[in-house]
């Protein structure tokens, strides 16, 4: 794989890096180190992904680890500045409501959240990506969800979210 | 009434963030140098490729799929026993069908919470076949407690692993396991004691790297065929006993 190949398929993968690094980590500065650090190693790896169509998968891969190593230095959860309205991938805007309650729930929840709902992983590969057993994955979700349910029907007078 | 939609839970990346992807990139070198450093990518690649061959055979372990490969399909959230219903009765699906068993709750208890389906692409590892196939995992909840069903169709090779103790049910032979998750971080070093009990089925290592102690979780699973599909009924964290998970297992089988 050359650099302009290497290039292409990173700047394709950006916004999936973005938002699995925004979501581990929060801080915007960390999230930069996380994914200069991925690209060096992704770069200094390249020869060793024998299939290039998986590189988005095996670029995560890298990223979780880098965004893990900087997690343990850091506290598990992060106050979250209040960012206004913000723009989201499609054009239109973030549901701001459910992004803190993302970024409120434990790392780990939010991890699995990430992969599974936001990035489309199934449930094989986000365990695969996190080095965990399926099942695990599945109980981070169902927690995931049931934090959710309660803080953002608690957090909208109107109980306007349907429970899921 | 509003869902969670998904896609507009987080931000597009900043315009910062953007220039710096594009620096970074830009600033990378055109080859690589033959370094110090490549000896210690190899070394690095060591532990990483052990990693790897641990969480596949946690795999086999678990008596999940062997050589999965990815998934070809976005999930679909199963929000009520009718639309899993719908997914098994439907032709398009890959592999499952409609004689596939489900229960909308079970005697004990446990009632259905949710599901999703999930199209996956695996193969054994000695065998280049690629098999397609979809699966429905449930979870099924009571008091707090979370039980997983899981139906998918049997895959020669890929998953017809199945690990514990042999139960008869009529017909079926159920498999039923019980054992220890032990989540650590990649430095971790298993003592002997670990190690023997990882031999004999008994223990798990699965790796998380934002731990800075260990995790211990309980988990029981049991596992059989019926009719060309396998199945599953899984529980983590010890709340519910082997023994009622094999009782729930035995209920789906004369369901």
């Amino acid at each position: 794989m050359d650099k302009a190949d290497f290039t292409c398929r990173v700047l394709n993968a950006e916004s999936s890096l973005y938002r699995v690094a925004k979501t581990i980590l929060i801080n915007d500065a960390d999230c930069e180190d996380a994914v200069q650090e991925t690209i060096l190693r992704a770069w200094e790896r390249r020869d060793s992904l024998r299939q290039p169509e998986y590189f988005k998968t095996w670029l995560t891969r890298i990223l979780i680890n880098e965004c893990s190593r900087l997690a343990r230095k850091r506290p598990d959860t992060v106050a979250l500045e209040d960012c206004g309205e913000l723009a989201a991938p499609d054009g239109g805007v973030v549901d701001t409501a459910l992004r803190e309650g993302i970024l409120r729930l434990p790392r780990k929840l939010r991890t699995a959240v990430v992969l599974y709902y936001i990035e489309g992983y199934s449930v094989q590969e986000t365990a695969r990506l996190t080095r965990v057993p399926p099942g695990t994955v599945k109980s981070r979700l169902s927690k995931a969800r049931s934090l959710l349910r309660v803080r953002l029907i608690d957090s909208d007078d109107g109980g306007n979210y349907e429970t899921v | 009434m509003k869902q969670f939609d998904w896609q507009r839970a987080l931000e597009a990346p900043t315009e910062r963030f953007h220039e710096h992807v594009q620096s970074v990139l830009y600033a990378l070198p055109e080859q690589e140098e033959m370094t110090m450093k490549k000896t210690w990518n190899l070394k690095r690649a060591g532990v990483l490729a052990a990693a790897v061959v641990m969480v596949l055979c946690i795999g086999v372990a678990a008596g999940n799929m062997m050589g999965y490969i990815r998934s070809w399909r976005t999930t679909h959230d199963l929000k009520d026993p009718a639309a899993v219903v719908e997914a098994l009765e439907n032709e398009d699906v890959e592999g499952l069908t409609a004689d596939a068993k489900f229960l909308e709750a079970y005697s004990n208890g446990f009632a259905f919470a949710g599901a999703t389906l999930e199209g996956n692409e695996a193969r054994a590892d000695d065998d280049p076949t690629v098999y397609r196939y979809q699966t429905v995992d449930a979870w099924y909840e009571r008091d707090g407690a979370v039980v997983y069903v899981d139906i998918s169709p049997l895959i020669p090779g890929v998953s017809d692993v199945f690990a514990g103790a042999p139960v008869a049910c009529g017909d079926v032979t159920l498999y039923a396991l019980e054992r220890n998750y032990k989540v650590v971080n990649e430095d971790y070093v298993p003592t002997a004691e670990e190690e023997d009990a990882v031999a004999a089925g008994e223990l798990v290592f699965s790796y998380d790297d934002s731990l800075s102690a260990p995790e211990l979780v309980r988990q029981g699973y049991v596992s059989w065929v019926q009719d060309g599909m396998r199945y599953s009924v899984n529980h983590m964290g010890g709340q519910v006993a082997l023994e009622e998970l094999t009782s729930m297992a035995v209920e789906l089988v004369n369901s």
